[in-house]
């Protein structure tokens, strides 16, 4: 059962939320960046508890979407506690550049891995995941600038994070 | 195509839904009743988001030698061409059902998600209160477009001069982007001037702020001080103490060794007539003291005394020589 999109009732009321649902996907999601079991317990447990304390006096739209944002954000600052950077919350931009230390060796591997498969991509599609990601230039942007449609900007997004995706995926099952 | 390979697809489209600048609200409730449908979907979804935000992509797509084709290409392609048309295939087809699947439920006015355009004319500032309940009250002759999402809020000063007072939303930050530069808050009192295309001026009343070129690393400024952004160069000074809010409100503009063009820039939007500095080295020399900008002519009777500049006005200009 996959792709299901059925309209839903805009607003849940949060008895109904499914919070061992958010809390394993978060779980996962942190999981994926750190590779740390304890950390990814941890922060998904803060993630619901502000969820919970957030939706107290905010209408959320999507609870799934502000909990990875919300696990983003407290990985970011366990990051920065953790390597005794500035205590400065503005400068999170530069922060969240540099590599979460315990990973460090890994994240080399890493990106010389990522380098490789996005240059056998098409050039185009490299362009628009720079546009994106490091730019925050939004699709309608793109679209303009490289003279193709919204649409085929997206494709060029999903299809490229699912190229990264699959190679990495066939990395892990040989090591 | 086997489920999983469904599940990446729509894993992948929905990373690029939720990270755009603004979700609208039908959308985001899509998104939750995809992921509640099925525990792989949240799964595949942490991945690809974790993929997406990781500082690996990041750094590799930062590497200057990424426009380099990999010597290796031609190789790869020719051991994946006998999958590559079915690939193809059906992402157009994966793509397109979802798209009329959304197209159909979603009613037009939520999908454009046009930022909201606010406007004052010369020599008349003006209040507004924004979506979220913050204010802000524009100069004269200012502009801003104010673009609200689920995760974000974010105001372009298109050009001008506005005090923001900020509500404070714990995961929603409020950014500001004037040109080249961007501030960026969480709940705060501050006025933003955007002086040219590439230099701002913050001034912050209440809280701190973060600022500097978009996309780029932020400073932060405290309560009490002020920030000039000029290209990538940022200098702080500290504003008055017993200044409560930003000086354009009062008509009055302060000038420390600042370029005549600022001043000339502050006049313009409140003058009639467009003021023009006819030399270059004129436009760039230091001025200070303080001038009442809304009294356009006794100010620039003031800067023709004090600084041996020449005023010609015609029937469409001023202009300084």
């Amino acid at each position: 059962m996959t792709g299901s999109l059925s309209p839903q009732p805009l607003q849940q009321a949060a008895g109904d939320v499914d919070w061992s649902g958010v809390r394993g996907a978060v779980r996962n999601y942190v999981l994926g960046r750190t590779g740390r079991h304890d950390l990814a317990d941890d922060i998904a447990q803060e993630t619901v508890a502000s969820l919970i304390e957030y939706g107290r006096t905010h209408q959320i739209a999507t609870i799934y979407g502000l909990g990875f944002r919300i696990a983003g954000k407290l990985l970011l600052k366990h990051h920065r506690a953790a390597a005794r950077m500035s205590e400065d919350e503005i400068a999170e931009s530069h922060a969240s550049n540099d590599p979460l230390p315990d990973h460090m060796v890994a994240v080399r591997q890493d990106v010389a891995l990522v380098s490789r498969i996005l240059r056998r991509m098409p050039r185009l599609r490299r362009e628009v995941l720079v546009r994106r990601r490091i730019r925050g230039e939004s699709c309608a942007t793109i679209a303009q600038a490289l003279n193709m449609s919204t649409k085929a900007v997206e494709k060029h997004i999903t299809r490229g994070l699912r190229d990264l995706n699959d190679a990495l995926d066939r990395r892990d099952l040989h090591e | 195509m086997s489920d999983e390979e469904r599940i990446a697809k729509d894993a992948a489209y929905w990373v690029e839904q939720i990270n755009r600048p603004a979700v609208d609200t039908t959308q985001s409730a899509r998104f939750d009743a995809w992921i509640g449908v099925d525990p792989r979907h949240g799964d595949a979804f942490a991945r690809l988001q974790a993929l997406w935000d990781s500082s690996v992509l990041e750094a590799a797509l930062n590497d200057p030698e990424l426009m380099v084709d990999d010597a290796s290409t031609e190789m790869q392609v020719a051991e994946a061409s006998p999958l590559a048309p079915r690939g193809r295939v059906w992402l157009l087809g994966g793509c397109i059902g979802i798209a009329a699947a959304i197209a159909a439920a979603v009613p037009l006015w939520l999908t454009t998600g046009a930022p909201q355009r606010l406007s004052t004319a010369k020599g008349a500032g003006a209040s507004f209160t924004l979506a979220d309940g913050s204010r802000v009250d524009l100069g004269p002759d200012t502009e801003i477009a104010a673009e609200y999402g689920v995760l974000s809020r974010t105001v372009t000063l298109v050009r001008g001069e506005a005090y923001f007072d900020v509500r404070h939303e714990r995961w929603r930050p409020f950014r500001v982007a004037s040109g080249a530069n961007e501030v960026k808050v969480l709940g705060t009192a501050f006025n933003v001037d955007r002086q040219s295309d590439v230099s701002t001026v913050v001034e912050v009343f209440r809280g701190r702020v973060g600022l500097g070129p978009r996309n780029g690393r932020l400073v932060p400024i405290d309560k009490g001080r002020a920030g000039y952004m000029d290209g990538t160069r940022l200098t702080m000074s500290r504003i008055d103490p017993g200044q409560h809010g930003p000086e354009w409100k009062t008509g009055w503009f302060e000038a420390s060794d600042v370029p005549l063009a600022a001043l000339i820039d502050k006049l313009n939007r409140y003058s009639a007539k467009p003021i023009l500095i006819r030399r270059p080295d004129l436009a760039r020399r230091g001025i200070t003291g303080r001038f009442r900008v809304q009294a356009v002519q006794d100010t620039l009777r003031a800067i023709e005394a004090a600084y041996g500049v020449h005023m010609r006005e015609t029937a469409v200009n001023i202009v300084l020589e």
